[in-house]
């Protein structure tokens, strides 16, 4: 039975946590607890995953097709081999970009709105 | 990776504790996912012995808890899920199923058949006979019409007054607790709640006519019954000088049971047994999915 491809507007909005795993991924090749620590680096460590939720999310977007699991070492003498590394794929980068579009847009209406000026007094 | 240089041993201790925690995940995920998820714990726990103090490794095991009972939960559902989907996206019969699946659905059709029928075949059989009384309206004035005699006549037929002399002028009594497999008579009072049970009454539609129905397993004692309903109503109705009540047929004994119902029966032995078959089937080619997955995972 053929499976019918998704297109990225299928899948939006993201949730935070999928979200921040495909920016983590963005730069290239990460394993799980690198991927944990940038997102903790990248929202000042308002969001921290556990290894429940890191690899429950993974495993979904394994399924959605967004990431892929990497064969490839950075260098294996420094790292240990039993990691698993996990990249982004072509229709995850696409569904990423889609998010953040989706985001500028939400944030351009609110500019509009002039609520981030509000809230940028009240910071 | 780097071995923890100080605390060795209470990371050692925490990671245990942490892969038995990991169990309470569905075992498909933590096949796939167990060993990278402690990984991932015993990094942050180095991280958080490493920088913090005794408040951030309480903070720290705080989160993996909070974590823990989010995501096993969340995890189960899921699981549930696939195995819902793979279950019935499988089928038990035809070209795709394998020929254990096959043979131990018909197994389980044969048996589960062969056991509904046996249940039907010893369901005990009831008869049911009826009396029919005309009642004579006539001669009411319309100063003394009841709009609702016919609702009357059904709790009459079937008051005590009525159904308490059928038990004492037939014997009941000592009938009915045969019936129950007892040797002493049943009281009045329980004579009278099972009589009710197996009296019916009806009116034939668009007609003064009334039929009262008695259910047995004995079919002339419910023809006996229903006669001798009929003939205490209109006995008390002369009395009272109610309406005139005419027997218009006496009840006769059932040629044949009206209960069970054989041929639904039947097809609902089908539906029951093919029901519990392919349910069995299912669940036997889960285990044995299960039993090979994991055979291949080792």
């Amino acid at each position: 039975m053929a499976v019918r491809s998704l297109e990225p507007d299928e899948l939006l909005p993201l949730t935070p946590a999928v979200f921040h795993i495909l920016l983590a991924l963005a730069d290239g090749e990460r394993h799980g607890y690198a991927v944990m620590r940038e997102v903790v680096e990248s929202t000042e460590g308002k969001i921290r995953m556990g290894p429940g939720t890191l690899y429950g999310t993974i495993k979904r977007m394994l399924a959605d097709r967004l990431i892929e699991e990497s064969d490839e070492r950075p260098d294996p003498a420094l790292d240990d081999e039993r990691r698993r590394y996990y990249r982004l794929t072509d229709f995850g980068a696409r569904v990423a970009f889609a998010e953040a579009k989706r985001m500028s847009d939400l944030v351009k209406a609110a500019r509009g709105k002039r609520l981030l000026a509000e809230l940028k007094g009240t910071a | 990776m780097q071995p923890p240089r100080s605390g060795g041993k209470q990371i050692m201790a925490s990671e245990r504790v942490y892969r038995r925690l990991l169990a309470l995940y569905p075992k498909r995920f933590r096949r796939e996912y167990g060993e990278s998820m402690a990984q991932l714990f015993r990094d942050q726990h180095n991280a958080a012995f490493r920088n913090t103090n005794a408040a951030g490794r309480l903070t720290f095991w705080l989160r993996v808890i909070a974590d823990l009972g989010l995501t096993v939960s969340s995890e189960h559902v899921t699981e549930l899920k696939n195995i819902m989907s793979e279950t019935l996206a499988k089928p038990f019969w035809g070209k795709r199923a394998s020929s254990f699946t096959k043979v131990f659905f018909a197994i389980f059709v044969l048996l589960f058949g062969v056991l509904a029928f046996q249940l039907l075949l010893r369901l005990p059989r009831v008869y049911s006979s009826m009396a029919r009384v005309a009642v004579d309206l006539s001669e009411r004035s319309p100063a003394t019409f009841d709009p609702y005699f016919i609702q009357t006549a059904f709790a009459r037929i079937t008051s005590r007054s009525v159904l308490g002399k059928v038990i004492e002028e037939m014997n009941l009594r000592h009938w009915l607790a045969q019936q129950r497999g007892s040797v002493t008579p049943l009281k009045v009072e329980e004579a009278y709640e099972k009589l009710r049970t197996m009296v019916e009454v009806r009116q034939t539609r668009s007609t003064s006519l009334l039929e009262v129905r008695v259910f047995s397993e004995n079919a002339t004692v419910a023809a006996e019954i229903a006669n001798k309903i009929v003939d205490v109503y209109r006995r008390q109705n002369e009395v009272a000088k109610g309406p005139k009540i005419d027997v218009v047929d006496a009840a006769e004994p059932g040629l044949r049971p009206v209960r069970p119902n054989v041929a639904l029966g039947l097809v609902l032995g089908c539906v029951i047994s093919v029901s519990i078959a392919a349910m069995a089937a299912l669940l036997v080619r889960r285990i044995s999915s299960s039993r090979k997955a994991e055979r291949g995972a080792v």
